[in-house]
């Protein structure tokens, strides 16, 4: 555990001043984390704070010092879900990278390019899920959470998505094919 | 995981640190239903505010509760040159100086950057009459004159405090530098020592939260008076006269019957103050809360001064009424609606008020 546990334990009893300095000993995590869920530097900022309030007004129900910085993060990561829901966008993510990781878990011969128009396709639920499970790693029970949604709705969405992925994809790359 | 986006070559340490703190302003706030809605410091206070500012023979003078005002006063008061030094010890606040001089200040010297704005948490002084607090601004790009308003908003051990007045002042001395000293009036629910929260908003939204432990400075001593005076319906009641090293105070309770503040000369009540050999302590006026209760208007406030020397056994106190030369004011509403207040001149008639004296205890 990367936090003194006595620190934890005053913030989990109210005391702001320990509160405020392990949030400061994750500043960084905290903020290239928003970034990477937000994408831009004002947004990552509202989206500690709002962390930062919530996670105030909830740490006394943190009953298990030692997953701290888990808790933390994963309010962060839901803070930074709802703000992008709210303005309707999907989280930013890199189409290789996304690629790559499907790539491994699906035969599919079609080129990354083709993939952000595949997934804009999407509904933005099945973007969200697939983003969140392939992109940042987050088992479907954090997903669940985050999206609000039952852990069996999130792994039904997955598996749409992957298939309506994959046709597409498909098709895709039938078309490219044949203009080739 | 996942790689890098944009932006990631700076991390915005301040900004991100003035983020978890406005979070955890807020969170505060919510515990202790307090209303505060923050987008890293907005605040919207519910309570129904009256916030009346005119300008008056004695430069600016106010009835604020839950506000402060930009003060032309303070703002002169600046030096010219106090980059150098304090912004206290380059003032030409006599009660300052000296403050600065005999380290009666904390020397806080923080600096926080946000957007290529600097502010510098110079030094407070905490005394019987206000909350005083040196800035330092520096900018990479020209400011507009009134880019931080009134000043910044505080809080006392984390809360928000119900009602507030006070004022400030800048002084800007080029188009990238400019010094502000900020005055909270200290009230009576305000503990010796505290955690003094700032938080300062500039017109982009902002926001350089400050913290710091502050302590009220010692030897004040306090002088009973109980003068009461009843002229033309104003019933007049100094109650004490305080000094320390920083400064003198006289305070006053004033009530007259009526419900339109504007109609009331009590909020107008100074006072004049002339030591044994006839030297005026200089006022540096005060801020001054008010409220209707029974038909009644009641005003309660504390004016301040210059300190005393030691050599002063005496001081022969006058109250007068600055009534002001024009105007005008503003009440603001629950929701944030603003009515605006013609002002009414005509209406006030002055009144005078016998001296009293009060021996000094050496």
């Amino acid at each position: 555990m990367k936090h003194d546990v006595h620190t934890v334990k005053r913030a989990i009893n109210g005391d702001a001043k320990a509160f405020e300095e392990l949030l400061i000993l994750e500043e960084k995590m905290l903020y290239y984390k928003a970034l990477s869920y937000v994408g831009k530097k004002e947004d990552a900022l509202d989206a500690i704070q709002e962390t930062s309030c919530k996670a105030f007004l909830s740490i006394g129900q943190l009953q298990n010092p030692e997953y701290f910085s888990t808790w933390l993060f994963r309010i962060l990561i839901r803070e930074c879900y709802q703000l992008l829901k709210k303005r309707n966008q999907i989280i930013p993510y890199e189409g290789d990278e996304l690629f790559e990781r499907l790539e491994k878990k699906q035969d599919s011969g079609v080129e990354s390019f083709h993939l952000s128009e595949a997934l804009s396709k999407l509904d933005s639920s099945y973007q969200t899920s697939i983003i969140l499970f392939y992109y940042h790693d987050l088992p479907i029970q954090e997903i669940s959470e985050i999206m609000e949604k039952p852990v069996g709705t999130i792994k039904t969405y997955l598996r749409r998505a992957k298939k309506k992925l994959k046709s597409e994809l498909e098709r895709s790359f039938q078309l490219n094919e044949k203009i080739t | 995981m996942k790689k890098s986006h944009d932006q990631l070559d700076d991390f915005p340490k301040e900004e991100v640190r003035s983020a978890i703190q406005a979070g955890i302003v807020q969170a505060e706030g919510q515990i202790n239903n307090k209303i505060i809605k923050t987008r890293r410091y907005q605040m919207n206070s519910g309570k129904r505010k009256f916030l009346y500012a005119v300008s008056s023979v004695a430069a600016v003078f106010g009835i604020l509760i839950g506000s402060s005002y930009y003060s032309p006063t303070l703002a002169s008061s600046l030096s010219q040159i106090p980059i150098i030094g304090s912004v206290f010890g380059n003032s030409n606040l006599i009660g300052l100086q000296k403050a600065q001089k005999q380290g009666l200040t904390s020397a806080i010297g923080e600096t926080q950057t946000i957007d290529g704005i600097s502010v510098t948490l110079d030094e407070i002084l905490y005394d019987q009459n206000n909350i005083t607090i040196g800035y330092i601004i520096e900018s990479e790009k020209e400011l507009d004159k009134f880019y931080f308003g009134a000043g910044a908003d505080f809080t006392i051990n984390g809360e928000m405090p119900n009602g507030s007045s006070g004022g400030y002042g800048e002084d800007i001395q080029s188009p990238t530098t400019r010094t502000a000293i900020q005055e909270i009036t200290v009230s009576e629910d305000m503990p010796n020592d505290f955690e003094l929260g700032l938080i300062l908003q500039g017109s982009k939204d902002e926001t350089w939260y400050f913290t710091t432990p502050i302590k009220q400075i010692t030897g004040i001593s306090k002088v009973p008076i109980q003068h009461i005076a009843n002229v033309d319906g104003i019933h007049l009641t100094v109650t004490e006269l305080t000094l320390s090293e920083t400064g003198a105070s006289i305070s006053y309770e004033s009530s007259e019957k009526g419900t339109d503040f504007q109609q009331s000369r009590g909020n107008y009540i100074e006072f004049q103050m002339v030591d044994q050999d006839g030297n005026e302590i200089l006022s540096h006026s005060g801020g001054i809360t008010g409220k209707k209760l029974k038909g009644k208007l009641l005003y309660k406030s504390n004016k301040q001064f210059d300190p005393i020397d030691s050599n002063v056994t005496e001081l022969t106190i006058t109250p007068y009424l600055a009534l002001p030369t024009g105007g005008g004011g503003v009440e603001y509403g629950e929701n944030g609606e603003t009515k605006e207040l013609e002002f009414k001149r005509d209406s006030l008639q002055p009144v005078e008020f016998e001296s009293f004296k009060v021996k000094i205890p050496q």
